[in-house]
C-alpha cells in the first residue's frame, strides 16, 4: 500500500499529476481516485509548496469526473429508453441480447 | 476405549443407512406433472403469438373453475381475488374460449399469472375444440382474393393467434387430473387462513417481438463470446415429389405446354398445445388426405403401363408448412417461377407455369358420406373431367362454379398465376360451407374421430375408414385413366395396402410396411419411433429428426416405382452398380412389400428404381437476399426455441406459518453466531495461525 505520508512532497505532486494526466485517456475512474485520495493532501494538511498545484489537480479531477458522470448517465438512460425504438442499431449495440423479451 | 470407538462407528453407519432418504427435499415439496401439454411462442414478420412465462416460472395460488356458475362466483368474490397477489386459474377445457379468457384477463389483469386447462377424461372431450381462426389461413392477403369470405371453421376461437403474457398449459391425462383434484380438495377449503395449493408453470420462450427481430438477433455474435445463441427457427420442412417411371428420362425434346398434372396434399398441421412424445392430432387433416394420396399413388403406379400410352406427366407432391400462411406453396411456386422445379439435373428442362395442365388437391377430408369438389376458375376447368369424376363416384358433389374455395394450397397456386394458367380441383369434406372437422388444427383430431378404435387396431384390420378410402381412391384412379388415357377400366387396390397405410400412419410408424420398402439402415431409423403415430406438427428448419419425411419419401417412391424391376432377381451389388451409373433415378435394395408386387415369382430382395426429390419448404422470405421480413409478400413464420417446460404443484403456507418459519430462521442464525463466538472465546485453538513447533 502506498502511504502518502512517507513520500516527499515532490513525489506526491508527481503521483497526483500522473493520475490527472492519465484521466484524459478516457479514464474517469483515475480522476475519481485522484480526487478522493488527494483530497486530504489538498485541503486538510498544513500547507506546503506543492499543495497549490495538487489542489488545482484535485479540483480539475472532480470537474472531469462530474462531466463523465453526466455523459455516462445520459447515455445509459437514452440506451435503456430507446433501445427498442432504434431498430436494428439497438440490437447491434446490445452486448447481451435479451432472451424472451424485446 | 477401542470398543467404544467401534460402537460409535457402528451406530453412525446404521444411522446413515436408515436415516438417509433417497428423496431430496425438493421432491417432497413439489408434485411434478410431466405429461402436461404446453403452449409455445411463434412469430411472423410483424407479430408474436402464443404464450410466454418468466425465466423462473410463473407461480400463483391455484383456483379451479369447473363451470359457468363457478366462474361468475369467482369473479364476484373480490375478497378472494384480493387475498393473493397472483393466481393460476385451473379451467375446464370446455370453458376455453374467447369469452371466458377475455373476462379473466380484464378482471384479473396482472394477477392472472397463468392458465391451466384440464380434461376430466377422454370421454368428456368438448364437442368442438379448434383454436384456429374462423376463416383459416386468411390473415394477411396471402389467400386467393375471392368474392365472399366464408367462415369454414365457425367454431374456431382464434386463440392460437393471440399473444398471451402468461403461460397456458393443458392436462389431458386422467391420472394427472385425479391427482390435481385430490390436492385441491385437500387444501383449498376456506378462503384465507388455511394453506392453499399453488402451481408453478415454466415455459420460457427465447424469441420475442417478431421474426424480423428474432432472425436478426440470431445472427448477432460478439466475437468475445463465441457462442451464437439461436432464438428462433424458420418454419419449414420438405416438399417431396415423385412421378411415374415413363418420365424417368430427361426429356430430349421440348416440354409440351399443359403436359404436367400435379396431385397435392399436405403433411403438416399445428396444435396450440404440444407435448413431448404425445399425440399431435392431425387425423382428419392431413392424415386422411395423405392416406388417400398415397393410396392413389399406389393405384396409379399399379396401372403405370396404361399411363405409358399417353404423354402427360403426373407428379405427386406433398407440401409441408401450409398450415401457417401457405409457406410451402409459396416456396413451390417460387421455385417453379424461377425455373428450379424439378431439381436434380441441369440438363432437364424446368417445368414452368405454362407446362401445368391442372392441379388436383386432397384437403381436409373426414369420414363423411359426401365429398365436395371445388373447382376454379370456371374458364379453365374441364367439365368432362368433373362429370366423369361424379359419375364414377356418386359421393362427390361438385360445388357451384366460382364458389369461394376452402383453405387449400391450391389457393396459392392460383394466386401466383393470377388464375389464368391452369384450373384447380379440390376434393374436401365440407357441408354447407363448414369443414366437417370439429377439431381442426387441434390435438383432439385423433383417430377416434374417424370411428377407429386405435387400441384394437392391427396391422391388417379392415375398418370402416379404410373401406371408405378404397371407395374414394378406386373411382378417382378410374377417372384419371378415363380422362387421360381414354379407356374405361375397372381398377382395384388391395384392401390390405390401405389397412397397412392406416395402421402405419395412425398407430405405429415402425410397421412392417416401412421396413419392407426401405433398406436396412433407413429402416432402423424408424425403430426409435416405435409405437408412435406419424407426427403432424409444425416443422422447423434445420429439419429435426422427424420420421415424417423419410416415411413419405420411401413409401411414395416405392409406390411409384418401375414395376418391371419386380420381375428381375437382382442382388445388392448389381443394384448399387445401376445406382452409380444413373444419377437421375434412385436405386435401393429392399426386402419388398408383398401386397404391392404383382408378379408370381417372389425373391429375397428387390432393386427398386424410383424417382424422388425433396426440397426445403421454407418460405422464400428466408432465402431471398436482403428481404425485409416485415413485408407481406411472403409469409415469414418462425418458432421460438425453449429449454425446460415444467408444471409443479406446491403448498402455499399460511401467513402465520411463514412468519414462524422466518422467526425460527433468524433465531437459529443468531444462536449459531453466539455459539461460535463463545467457542472462540473459550478455546485456545486457532485454526488460522500456524502451529508453533
Amino acid at each position: 500500500m502506498v502511504s502518502l505520508e512517507k513520500k516527499s512532497p515532490e513525489e506526491r505532486l508527481n503521483i497526483c499529476r500522473k493520475y490527472y494526466l492519465g484521466g484524459f485517456a478516457f479514464l474517469p475512474l483515475l480522476w475519481l481516485i485522484n480526487a478522493i485520495w488527494f483530497y486530504k493532501q489538498a485541503f486538510k494538511v498544513e500547507p506546503y509548496p506543492q499543495q497549490a498545484q495538487i489542489r488545482k489537480y484535485v479540483i480539475r479531477s472532480v470537474i472531469g469526473t462530474f462531466i463523465w458522470c453526466i455523459i455516462i448517465i445520459t447515455w445509459n438512460v437514452m440506451f435503456q429508453v430507446f433501445r427498442t425504438k432504434m431498430g436494428p442499431i439497438g440490437d447491434y449495440l446490445t452486448f447481451v441480447v435479451p432472451r424472451g423479451y424485446y | 476405549m477401542r470398543s467404544s470407538v467401534i460402537f460409535v462407528y457402528l451406530l453412525l453407519s446404521i444411522l446413515c443407512v436408515y436415516c438417509s432418504q433417497p428423496k431430496r427435499i425438493v421432491d417432497q415439496m413439489y408434485i411434478s406433472f410431466d405429461h402436461a401439454r404446453y403452449c409455445v411462442r411463434r412469430l411472423n414478420g410483424t407479430h408474436e403469438i402464443g404464450c410466454q412465462s418468466s425465466a423462473s416460472g410463473n407461480s400463483g395460488r391455484m383456483y379451479m373453475i369447473d363451470n359457468d356458475e363457478e366462474f361468475n362466483s369467482y369473479l364476484m368474490n373480490t375478497k378472494l381475488i384480493d387475498s393473493s397477489g397472483s393466481f393460476i386459474i385451473v379451467l375446464n377445457v370446455n370453458l376455453f374460449n374467447t369469452y371466458y379468457v377475455d373476462k379473466l384477463i380484464t378482471s384479473l389483469s396482472s394477477k392472472l399469472n397463468g392458465l391451466l386447462l384440464y380434461l376430466k377424461s377422454t370421454s368428456s372431450r368438448p364437442e368442438y375444440f379448434s383454436h384456429d381462426d374462423q376463416c383459416p389461413n386468411h390473415r394477411y392477403s396471402y389467400y386467393l382474393n375471392q368474392t365472399e369470405i366464408i367462415n369454414w371453421n365457425s367454431k374456431g376461437t382464434g386463440l392460437f393467434f393471440r399473444s398471451f403474457p402468461f403461460p397456458i398449459m393443458l392436462i389431458d391425462e386422467e391420472d394427472d387430473y385425479k391427482q390435481l383434484i385430490k390436492f385441491y380438495r385437500q387444501f383449498n377449503y376456506s378462503q384465507s387462513s388455511s394453506p392453499t395449493c399453488g402451481l408453478e408453470l415454466k415455459s420460457f420462450q427465447n424469441a420475442a417481438h417478431s421474426s424480423k427481430t428474432c432472425i436478426r438477433r440470431n445472427d448477432i455474435s460478439h466475437s468475445l463470446i463465441d457462442l451464437e445463441e439461436t432464438f428462433c427457427d424458420p418454419v419449414g420442412g420438405l416438399n417431396i415429389y415423385s412421378k411415374l417411371p415413363q418420365s424417368f428420362i430427361i426429356i430430349p425434346k421440348k416440354r409440351q405446354p399443359k403436359s404436367v398434372i400435379l396431385i397435392l396434399t399436405t403433411t403438416d398441421s399445428f396444435q396450440m398445445f404440444l407435448k413431448i412424445k404425445g399425440t399431435t392430432g392431425g387425423a382428419q387433416q392431413p392424415a386422411t388426405s395423405l392416406i388417400t394420396f398415397l393410396a392413389l399413388a399406389h393405384l396409379i403406379g399399379q396401372e403405370q403401363n396404361e399411363f405409358k400410352q399417353q404423354d402427360k406427366e403426373i407428379i405427386f407432391v406433398t407440401l409441408d408448412g401450409d398450415a401457417l400462411d401457405y409457406s410451402a406453396s409459396f416456396k413451390f411456386m417460387f421455385d417453379m417461377i424461377n425455373g428450379s422445379f424439378p431439381i436434380g439435373n441441369q440438363n432437364e428442362e424446368p417445368i414452368k407455369v405454362e407446362h401445368i395442365h391442372s392441379i388436383i388437391e386432397f384437403q381436409s377430408l373426414s369420414l363423411t358420406d359426401k365429398l365436395s369438389l371445388y373447382t376454379y376458375p370456371s374458364s379453365l376447368i374441364n367439365q368432362t373431367f368433373i362429370d366423369t369424376l361424379v359419375h364414377n363416384n356418386p359421393m362427390i358433389i361438385p360445388m357451384a362454379v366460382d364458389s369461394s374455395l376452402p383453405p387449400a394450397s391450391s389457393q396459392i397456386f392460383l394466386r401466383q398465376t393470377s388464375s389464368l394458367s391452369f384450373p384447380a380441383y379440390i376434393l374436401t369434406s365440407t357441408n354447407q360451407n363448414q369443414l366437417s372437422n370439429h377439431y381442426y388444427h387441434s390435438f383432439f383430431d385423433d383417430p377416434s374421430t374417424l370411428s377407429i378404435n386405435i387400441s384394437s387396431l392391427e396391422y391388417n384390420s379392415t375398418t370402416e375408414f379404410s373401406q371408405w378410402i378404397k371407395n374414394i381412391v378406386e373411382p378417382f384412379g378410374q377417372t384419371l385413366i378415363e380422362s387421360f388415357v381414354g379407356i374405361k377400366k375397372n381398377i382395384t387396390i388391395k384392401q390390405e395396402i390401405i389397412n397397412n397405410l392406416v395402421y402405419c400412419i395412425l398407430k405405429n410408424i415402425n410397421c412392417p410396411l416401412i421396413h419392407n420398402v426401405t433398406n436396412q439402415s433407413t429402416g432402423n431409423s424408424f425403430d426409435s419411433s416405435n409405437e408412435t403415430s406419424l407426427p403432424f406438427s409444425i416443422n422447423t428448419y434445420p429439419v429435426a429428426a422427424t420420421p415424417t419425411f423419410p416415411f413419405v419419401q420411401n413409401i411414395l417412391s416405392y409406390f411409384l416405382r418401375d414395376r418391371i424391376y419386380d420381375t428381375y432377381n437382382l442382388n445388392e451389388t448389381t443394384c448399387k452398380q445401376y445406382s452409380n451409373n444413373d444419377s437421375f433415378c434412385s436405386y435401393i435394395y429392399v426386402g419388398g412389400y408383398a401386397p404391392s408386387i404383382m408378379s408370381e415369382q417372389s425373391f429375397d430382395g428387390y432393386c427398386v428404381r424410383s424417382y424422388i426429390r425433396s426440397v426445403s419448404s421454407m418460405s422464400p422470405a428466408f432465402t431471398i437476399d436482403n428481404y425485409d421480413l416485415s413485408q407481406t409478400t411472403y409469409p415469414a413464420w418462425t418458432e421460438s426455441r425453449w429449454t425446460t417446460i415444467s408444471l409443479r404443484l406446491f403448498v402455499i403456507p399460511t401467513r402465520k406459518h411463514e412468519i414462524i418459519t422466518l422467526v425460527i430462521g433468524i433465531l437459529l442464525l443468531s444462536v449459531s453466531f453466539i455459539v461460535c463466538f463463545i467457542l472462540r472465546y473459550y478455546t485456545n485453538i486457532s485454526l488460522l495461525q500456524p502451529s508453533s513447533s
